[in-house]
């Protein structure tokens, strides 16, 4: 099993470096605020004066260089080149406002500025490169624990099959070599993951959930992203209270977690401030009532899970995305049919890796379609592990028993040929 | 070790990144369509067409329609010209001039050729096409419907589509883009290769069941 772990830690890595040789800096959706604001942070340990402690200047010099403009197919600003995000025109808000923003949040900045400035100050290119092997790191972990998750929750051949779809999903690579915090919230969905079937599966519950609601705490202090985590742990506490504990237990531990949940949200100012924020950035009427704009919505969120490339300016060829959308289909009707078919665990690894989803679907819909910004497939990769386990039950579902080893190869074959010719037709027309 | 589907594997993953990266061009920006394309048949003598097209290569030397037109007696004649412009569409200069001639016994339409344009990466063109004659012959263009209507005009109309056609560039390949670039292409050809090692390594253990011995 550890060989099949070590294998697809090399396809991971190989197509991380793939991605960081091909991907022109600036080019990951919205490094250049992620960077300034780690720039901040490490002005501020150093003790560094300056008017630009974000390095903003630096930062649009350095993505003008790079061609940022071309391939966000904006012209530049007019006039005197911009010196702050604010006057960058078009692509305002963006990348983000104001570095100095006590917004956002500082546990992952303020660690990633200190790391910078471990070393002498230099280019903010080689900073962002910095920041993109700490996400790659982030990856690798989730790789790891992935697989301890699917070690849990599916047979050896399953184990196997997640772990390998993982290490060649086209969007996961390319997502984990961006220079901020969001591979960290991904690696924070994995352990959650890991946690919860650890608590379905294992003896002991509590260590579990003690576990996993502080990950997903300490997520939600990370980024917004994050706190999406909060109701699945709950949901996943709720469940493991009904069907693991003694009645009189699954109550007080209830009762107890929304106590603490209130208290949490109301108290710790990082999560506070990230729930505000989310909530008062998206103030505006829902767009539910607009059913062509929820088909757009929902379209783009599943493309974009699959492939999306530079600020969502490329994307894979349209009969790319039609066989990612047959093989989705047949998972997903495969799934009811696993539901419906299978008893006890794959019935229950279902409704949570479900649970999962449905919670970061409502998370994502609540703030965008206010926003009515199209949020990108990624934001589900904090469910990455569970989705994967999904989509291998539904095609299994498919499969008689005795070829069952024949379809894993198949599915994990077809999605490394998909990335292939992600790479091939579109990383590499757009960005060599 | 049986190394049968390793190796089968490796090849296909090296075969189909081979293929791609030397015969698919992706000279150009797909555009945004909004739904299937349909065929407008019958395009009169004297229509005039102008598309917007961005091009992401060096060495633009092709534009390819898609259409059709029925065999007749004569040649038909369209004259084509590559205006190139800037972001706003304004124009800039003219690039190239041409007349394409459409055989009697051909029936695709059309492919307008010419002298590769050296620095056409990140630039903008306007395709104008001219319906010059078609010696009783039936012309048919297929065009796409896109959201904005300003990528395609008729006869001076603007119109929310597009025609549909393909691009090819000297440098359109990847095979084309990395030739400039030998280092680099080392690099992603190492990576490829122990990309495909990887993946090959991993299909193998799945299909042994994790043990390499097993025949």
């Amino acid at each position: 099993m550890q060989l099949a772990l070590a294998a697809a830690a090399v396809v991971l890595l190989s197509r991380m470096a793939l991605s960081l040789a091909i991907v022109p800096p600036w080019q990951q959706p919205d490094e250049p605020i992620h960077v300034a604001i780690a720039e901040v942070w490490r002005s501020r340990i150093t003790g560094e004066g300056t008017s630009d402690r974000g390095r903003e200047a630096e930062i649009i010099d350095s993505m003008i260089r790079h061609h940022w403009w071309h391939h966000y197919q904006k012209p530049l600003p007019a006039g005197p080149q911009p010196i702050r995000f604010v006057s960058t025109g078009a692509v305002v808000s963006t990348i983000g406002l104001d570095p100095e923003s006590p917004s956002y949040a500082p546990p992952y900045y303020a660690t990633v500025g200190w790391l910078l400035s471990l070393v002498p100050r230099g280019t903010v290119e080689r900073d962002l490169y910095v920041m993109r092997l700490v996400s790659m790191l982030c990856a690798a972990i989730t790789l790891w624990v992935g697989f301890l998750a699917c070690r849990l929750a599916l047979d050896e051949l399953g184990v196997a099959t997640v772990t390998s779809l993982l290490a060649v999903h086209p969007q996961f690579a390319i997502a984990s070599t961006t220079a901020g915090p969001d591979a960290l919230v991904t690696l924070a969905g994995a352990l959650v993951w890991w946690q919860t079937m650890q608590a379905l599966r294992g003896t002991s519950q509590f260590r579990s959930l003690a576990l996993l609601w502080l990950v997903s705490i300490g997520a939600a202090i990370v980024d917004r992203l994050g706190v999406a985590l909060l109701p699945i742990a709950l949901c996943v506490t709720i469940m493991v209270s009904a069907t693991r504990l003694r009645p009189r237990h699954a109550v007080g531990l209830v009762v107890c977690t929304v106590v603490a949940i209130l208290i949490s949200v109301g108290t710790i100012p990082a999560i506070r401030g990230q729930v505000e924020f989310s909530l008062r950035a998206a103030s505006g009427p829902s767009a539910l009532g607009d059913l062509d704009y929820i088909r757009r919505f929902v379209a783009f969120l599943y493309t974009s899970w699959w492939y999306s490339l530079g600020w969502v300016r490329y994307q894979a060829p349209e009969w790319w995305s039609i066989v990612t959308g047959l093989v989705t289909i047949a998972a997903s009707v495969g799934v009811v049919r696993q539901f419906f078919r299978r008893g006890g665990a794959t019935r229950e690894t279902i409704v949570v890796a479900a649970v999962n989803l449905i919670v970061l679907l409502a998370a994502v819909g609540v703030v965008f379609l206010r926003l009515r910004v199209g949020p990108q497939g990624r934001y589900f990769f904090p469910a990455i592990v569970p989705s994967l386990t999904l989509l291998w039950l539904g095609t299994d579902a498919w499969v008689p028993k005795r070829y069952r080893t024949a379809g894993a190869v198949a599915l994990v074959g077809v999605v490394a040929v998909l990335d292939v010719l992600a790479w091939t037709l579109v990383a590499l027309s757009a960005y060599t | 070790m049986r190394l049968g589907l390793p190796v089968a594997v490796f090849l296909v993953l090296a075969v189909v990144e081979a293929l791609t990266v030397a015969f698919v061009d992706t000279s150009i920006q797909p555009l945004d369509r909004t739904d299937s394309p349909f065929q407008v048949r019958d395009v009169a003598a004297g229509t005039v067409f102008t598309q917007r097209l961005e091009v992401r290569a060096n060495g633009l030397n092709e534009v390819r329609l898609k259409g059709g037109m029925s065999v007749g007696g004569r040649p038909a004649v369209l004259r084509v010209q590559l205006v190139e412009t800037d972001a706003q569409g304004a124009t800039v200069r003219v690039v190239r001039t041409g007349r394409v001639e459409v055989a009697a016994d051909e029936t695709r339409c059309c492919a307008f050729r010419f002298e590769p344009v050296g620095a056409s990466r990140w630039r903008r063109y306007r395709l104008e096409l001219r319906v010059e004659e078609l010696g009783g012959r039936q012309l048919s263009l297929w065009l796409a419907p896109a959201e904005s209507d300003d990528s395609l005009t008729i006869n001076a109309r603007p119109r929310s589509a597009f025609l549909v056609f393909r691009t090819f560039a000297t440098a359109g390949t990847g095979a084309g883009r990395l030739a400039t670039a030998p280092g680099r292409r080392h690099l992603l050809v190492l990576l490829a290769l122990i990309y495909n090692a990887g993946v090959a390594g991993a299909l193998s253990l799945l299909a042994t069941g994790w043990n390499p011995r097993r025949a």
